[in-house]
């Protein structure tokens, strides 16, 4: 079967995961990982629980995949999943800390540091504000998914979202990684 | 808004290049993935899960109830239209027993929060389209005497706002400065007092965001958040991280004594957990109401645990998130009740003895996924609040002005889901939550974009390219009536009263290219059976106003007459923007530009939520722009010179 799309594709290999083929799940797996951990490590800052998170989150949604009624919603599914089990694994731990990042493998130490200073940054704004930009930045999705993701207002999130970013804006600045 | 964007992208960036641990790299995850026994694709005859069944039976069940309940209770009323009738009205049995709403012990709470976090994770959030809500809630000024007081939605109730004047001082919160200033007013004159500067604590694990404030005789009640966030130290000693704190919002209110305006004395701080939601003064008490999103945590409130019977368990069933309120007499400086209620995402709507509590969830009904509403209410006196009923409405309020209580009757205007599109309601409630009147099916396909109540009559706007404005009639509680429906192209976000006869409200117009434009209307409502629009302006092209998102942005002077409203008109690559704040009166029958002040230099950033916010003293005006520098601008109303500038 020839499919045109990436898109397409992403749902064709939904619809063979839902009848048990664990390679095309491993594939779609394969298409988001990096956007799942990303977004699990700036939400919960540590990088072994990031790490459970996303690796909780692909067995739940491997073991339930057939409750995904439109294919094309998987991206957004499996994001919604990881929400859920970094506010679990965030509220059962009892300090959240930021994480110790292990860096190589850069251009310069200047980008590394400037990376750095912006995670921390970063992880420097309230939990809800973490979600809220993190979906946002990394599973691209729009105020409305995120209010129904999260059980906010679009509205609520859409105040958040200023909120934080303006407080990022002010904190980077401050540190000369951007300018006005 | 590009500054948005730019900033989302270093973020991205900022991660772009961490390290994927290893044990969930795509190889290692497939060979878990074949190795594992434990993990295996459920057959699709399993699923859909059983509790889904029992709930969509349920569903099924009440609507059979509903429609026969109906019929053999309220044939006798016509207008009572049971055709897909949306609510069950309460038999005596399945009337809510008001007592069982708290919980009875810590157990008892841990158990339902355990449940809700149980289906939360079965994966169930799937979502379909985007639904977009707006929030809408256009602040008039009500003036009296000679200055301008906070638009608030019910008189003799105040609500907090980032701009406060007592006739002679202007009193401005700074969120984005962590400050605050007091200047005189001083017919124009302007002499800045003193200010109050919240430090900067983000080393220690603290970050401070100012919200808003209340003016309550001699003090100055300042509410912000407090977030706390966890360091770490690395002790190199023993080769391990000491953590410091922990992640966890906290809503402090602080009040100072400002009888000498140029030494503001701080007398008491008080906190309690969550973010700050939003908030009432009724005399001399503050009613804060804060979320607290949990998975298994009781609330604090003075950092002490809340007791669980003053928890209510009941309220909405699909939600994990705590609603704080307590109460604080501001002039003794101490905390006097505190209730809580599981909710979700909240609108608040407080009259004289009651306090109202829309919380809107997502439920799975229908095989899919809609907005229900639980209104919950809370009688409150003298700083005593007690949660006493609650009832579930399908869909979902547009803002606190969809909510109106008028003689003991609640009115609301909702906007739900048919199995197709979208529909509106407005229902009638007694004084204990029970449906006495409704109308459905209204402006199907549209939703609510405004609404307004007063006395007897009803004013909703609806959308979805024409704006139908209803006005109803509500003199009878068991009979609420449509009275006319008047269409003009674009939409009302905010609607209020402009005097006896006229309504006014503030929106857009969208043109087929989807360019947005802010428009101003006028409505005559001295008959309800022929609403007009008596006249309209359109402002400038892809102009927008905070105005119609915050009712406090507004003004309206009766006294004056004067309509107040700033006005954004975002740059592009080529153009920086504009930045106004408009004045405008109505005499006979038409708009008439007031005055139109030039705000750029009062703002960091032309962007409409850094709009600037003004208040009327006497013959001034004083533009302030509250967001980020605090400067101010002096006029004399009606001269577009300026007289005096602060910082």
């Amino acid at each position: 079967m020839k499919k045109n799309s990436a898109a397409d594709e992403l749902s064709y290999l939904v619809k063979l995961s839902k009848e048990g083929d664990k390679e095309a799940f491993s594939m779609l797996y394969e298409y988001i990982y990096m956007d799942l951990y990303r977004y699990a490590l700036s939400v919960l800052k540590n990088p072994y629980f990031a790490e459970d998170a996303v690796s909780e989150t692909v067995l739940s949604a491997y073991n339930s995949i057939s409750n995904l009624r439109k294919n094309d919603a998987f991206k957004s599914w499996i994001f919604v999943i990881l929400t859920n089990k970094c506010k679990k694994i965030a509220s059962t731990t009892m300090n959240s800390y930021s994480g110790l990042f292990q860096d190589d493998g850069y251009n310069s130490m200047k980008d590394a540091c400037d990376r750095m200073i912006v995670r921390d940054a970063f992880s420097e704004l309230d939990m809800d504000s973490r979600i809220v930009v993190g979906l946002s930045v990394f599973a691209g999705f729009t105020s409305a998914e995120i209010a129904v993701a999260t059980g906010k207002k679009p509205s609520s999130v859409r105040s958040i979202k200023r909120r934080a970013l303006s407080s990022l804006r002010e904190n980077l600045e401050r540190s000369g990684i951007i300018y006005e | 808004m590009s500054n948005i964007k730019d900033i989302e992208n270093v973020v991205k960036d900022a991660y772009s290049d961490v390290k994927i641990p290893l044990t969930i790299d795509p190889e290692i995850m497939k060979e878990r993935l074949y190795k594992d026994d434990d993990i295996r694709v459920k057959s699709f005859r399993i699923k859909p899960s059983r509790s889904r069944y029992v709930r969509m039976a349920a569903v099924c069940a009440i609507i059979v109830i509903c429609v026969i309940m109906t019929s053999v209770s309220f044939t006798s009323n016509d207008h009572w239209n049971p055709v897909g009738s949306l609510v069950k009205n309460d038999s005596d049995e399945e009337k809510e027993n008001i007592s069982d709403m708290y919980a009875s012990s810590y157990e008892e709470i841990y158990e339902v929060l355990e449940k809700i976090n149980e289906q939360r994770s079965e994966l169930e959030k799937i979502y379909e389209n985007s639904i977009s809500l707006e929030d809408t809630a256009a602040v008039g000024a009500v003036s009296s005497e000679s200055f301008t007081k906070t638009n608030v939605q019910v008189s003799g109730i105040d609500e907090a706002d980032v701009i406060k004047t007592d006739g002679s001082y202007i009193y401005n919160c700074l969120p984005f400065d962590n400050r605050i200033t007091i200047v005189k007013a001083n017919n124009g004159k302007m002499k800045k007092m003193s200010e109050i500067v919240y430090e900067d604590t983000v080393s220690d694990g603290k970050d401070i965001w100012l919200n808003e404030m209340y003016l309550s005789g001699n003090n100055l009640v300042v509410i912000r958040n407090t977030y706390n966030y966890a360091t770490m130290d690395f002790d190199y000693a023993d080769s391990k991280l000491d953590v410091v704190g922990s992640d966890k919002t906290e809503t402090v209110v602080d009040i100072y004594d400002i009888s000498d305006k140029s030494n503001p004395v701080k007398k008491s701080s008080h906190k309690q957990d969550g973010y700050y939601k939003s908030s009432r003064m009724n005399g001399n008490y503050l009613y804060l109401f804060t979320d607290y999103s949990t998975y298994k945590d009781i609330p604090k409130v003075e950092d002490k645990i809340m007791n669980y019977s003053d928890i209510c368990i009941t309220g909405c069933p699909e939600s994990n998130n705590f609603l704080v309120m307590a109460s604080y007499d501001v002039t003794q400086g101490k905390v006097c009740d505190e209730k809580s209620v599981l909710c979700g995402d909240e609108e608040f709507y407080v009259t004289e003895n009651n306090i109202y509590i829309a919380s809107q969830e997502l439920k799975y009904k229908r095989k899919k996924y809609e907005y229900t509403t639980n209104i919950i209410k809370a009688t409150y006196s003298n700083g005593e609040m007690d949660i006493v009923a609650k009832k579930e409405i399908p869909g979902y309020i547009d803002s606190q002005f969809s909510l109106d209580e008028h003689n003991s009757y609640l009115r609301l205007v909702i906007t739900y889901d048919t199995k197709k599109t979208t529909a509106n309601a407005l229902f009638v409630l007694d004084d204990k939550l029970n449906i006495t009147g409704c109308i459905e099916n209204l402006a199907k396909d549209e939703r609510i974009y405004s609404a307004r109540f007063y006395g007897d009559y009803g004013y909703f706007v609806t959308y979805k390219q024409v704006d139908p404005l209803f006005a109803v009639d509500l003199s009878d509680p068991h009979n609420p009536v449509i009275k006319s429906e008047l269409k003009i192209p674009g939409f009302s976000d905010y609607l209020q009263r402009y005097d006896e006869n006229h309504l006014f409200g503030i929106g857009y117009i969208v043109d087929d290219s989807g360019n947005q434009s802010l428009k101003i209307s006028m409505f005559d409502i001295s008959n309800p059976e022929n609403v007009t629009e008596v006249d309209n302006l359109l402002l400038d092209k892809n102009c927008y106003s905070k105005a119609t998102e915050d009712h406090r942005a507004l003004i309206i002077d009766e006294e004056r007459g004067l309509i107040g409203f700033s006005s954004t008109i975002y740059g592009d690559y080529s153009t920086d923007g504009e930045q106004y704040y408009n004045f405008y009166t109505f005499n006979n029958g038409k708009f008439e530009r007031f005055a139109k002040y030039d705000c750029k230099n009062l703002s960091q950033q032309i962007d409409m939520y850094f709009a600037p916010r003004a208040v009327i003293i006497g013959d001034y005006v004083y533009l302030t722009s509250v967001h980020d520098t605090g400067k101010m601008e002096s006029y004399k109303l009606g001269k577009n010179k300026v007289v005096d500038k602060v910082k």
